[in-house]
């Protein structure tokens, strides 16, 4: 059965809402919406008015008192951080740049000239000082922060949660380019999601698809958000330890968890760690699914064995 | 209180944590010290960082009590894990949306 939703674009990538009541349908959009452009307000870091970016401007180091917002993106990038070893680093805003990704994707060109890059540790975020109390943020100089490990995921299931929130029953979906957080009651059998490597994918009468009823879903690739300088292929996941491009086994790797942002921290974590993913994922218990370079897949931590969907 | 004397009592706060933290670093004992008395004196205020109606001194004391709990900046205070989550089999006649890398 179909339920009623809408598709539409934010924060650089797919906005799709899916409701179990049609009635509920135009107010979610509305409160995603809503919440999307907070978000892209406070922490994107291609708009030069955005608060991160005001925060960032010149030479540091910085300090501010920052909105609640910024304050709740920080402190989800910040707990990634430490839920994953570093894995997840909020402090690769220098990385990134360095590898190419300089402006929003979508102006990104995919092919230029070479670019130097070199491996350079990231500052870590342990450098960056928040005290949630007063919402006061200290980032020294030399530490760039960027969001965009966490940012997308968390307005996924702040977008639920408040979309739900605005329902007399009944559920919500919310998936941002991929990142899926649900709220609400599910549908009876639950939010049933086709796993891809691009999220843009259309829905396929053969594609491997999970249930969820609770919390989230996401995909971390290196598939999708990728470039070429000089040559050289690169994607947007730094691995913190070099402050290039990961270079592991996996090409993208999809978690469910307990929240969209925890998904994907664990999604991106599990690229950045390579090898030893499968491990860590499987100690966390955390149902994931891992695609490696060559397209072989594996399932770990509870993730369901796929089922015939032709039969 | 007035919004610069609030501005003045956050910033005077945010100096003396930094302070404590030095002192906690540098020295382990008059830094345990420093934070029990600390804890003693937030749970005697018990009033929160936010509650900025409060004088400054009381202010300073509750925030280095709260970051001596774990509540600040680089450690989050947060649970020890990443939250679970569950999946079963799914039908793709069924399938809502799709997740991938975007």
């Amino acid at each position: 059965m179909s339920l009623p939703s809408y598709h539409g674009t934010a924060l650089g990538t797919s906005v799709h809402v899916v409701v179990t009541d049609p009635e509920h349908l135009d107010r979610a959009v509305a409160t995603v919406e809503r919440v999307v452009a907070a978000i892209d307000l406070a922490c994107s870091r291609f708009r030069d008015d955005s608060e991160l970016s005001r925060l960032q401007a010149g030479d540091g180091p910085h300090e501010a008192v920052v909105s609640p917002l910024l304050a709740q993106a920080l402190a989800a990038a910040l707990r990634a951080a430490e839920l994953t070893d570093g894995a997840v680093d909020p402090t690769v805003g220098v990385a990134v740049r360095g590898a190419g990704y300089t402006v929003d994707f979508a102006n990104l060109p995919a092919d230029g000239g070479p670019i130097p890059l070199e491996v350079v540790p990231v500052p870590g975020w342990r450098r960056i000082n928040l005290f949630p109390a007063t919402r006061r943020v200290e980032i020294p100089d030399g530490v760039e922060v960027d969001l965009g490990a966490t940012a997308k995921a968390l307005a996924a299931d702040l977008a639920a949660a408040e979309a739900a929130a605005t329902m007399s029953g009944g559920g919500v979906l919310v998936s941002l380019g991929g990142d899926v957080a649900v709220a609400g009651d599910p549908p009876v059998e639950g939010w049933h999601i086709q796993i891809a490597e691009d999220s843009r994918a259309p829905i396929t009468a053969e594609g491997e698809t999970v249930a969820i009823r609770s919390g989230g879903l996401a995909t971390s690739s290196t598939t999708v958000r990728r470039w070429r300088r000089g040559g050289v292929e690169l994607h947007h996941i730094i691995d913190p330890a070099t402050g290039l491009p990961a270079a592991g086994p996996w090409r993208t790797v999809s978690v469910v968890a307990g929240s969209c942002v925890d998904a994907n921290t664990a999604a991106t974590a599990a690229i950045v760690r390579g090898a030893s993913a499968t491990a860590w994922l499987e100690a966390a218990r955390l149902p994931a699914r891992l695609v490696d370079r060559s397209g072989a897949v594996i399932r770990v931590g509870g993730w369901p064995a796929p089922v015939d969907q032709t039969s | 209180m007035t919004a610069q004397q609030r501005r003045i009592a956050v910033a005077e706060r945010d100096r003396a944590l930094r302070l404590h933290r030095r002192i906690t670093v540098s020295s382990g004992v008059v830094g345990t010290m420093a934070v029990a008395a600390l804890a003693v004196a937030a749970a005697h205020t018990n009033a929160g960082a936010s509650s900025t109606s409060t004088a400054s001194t009381s202010s300073s004391s509750t925030t280095m009590t709260s970051t001596s709990t774990g509540s600040s900046s680089s450690s989050t205070g947060a649970a020890g894990s990443l939250s679970y989550g569950a999946a079963s089999s799914g039908s793709a006649s069924s399938a809502s949306t799709v997740t991938g890398g975007s």
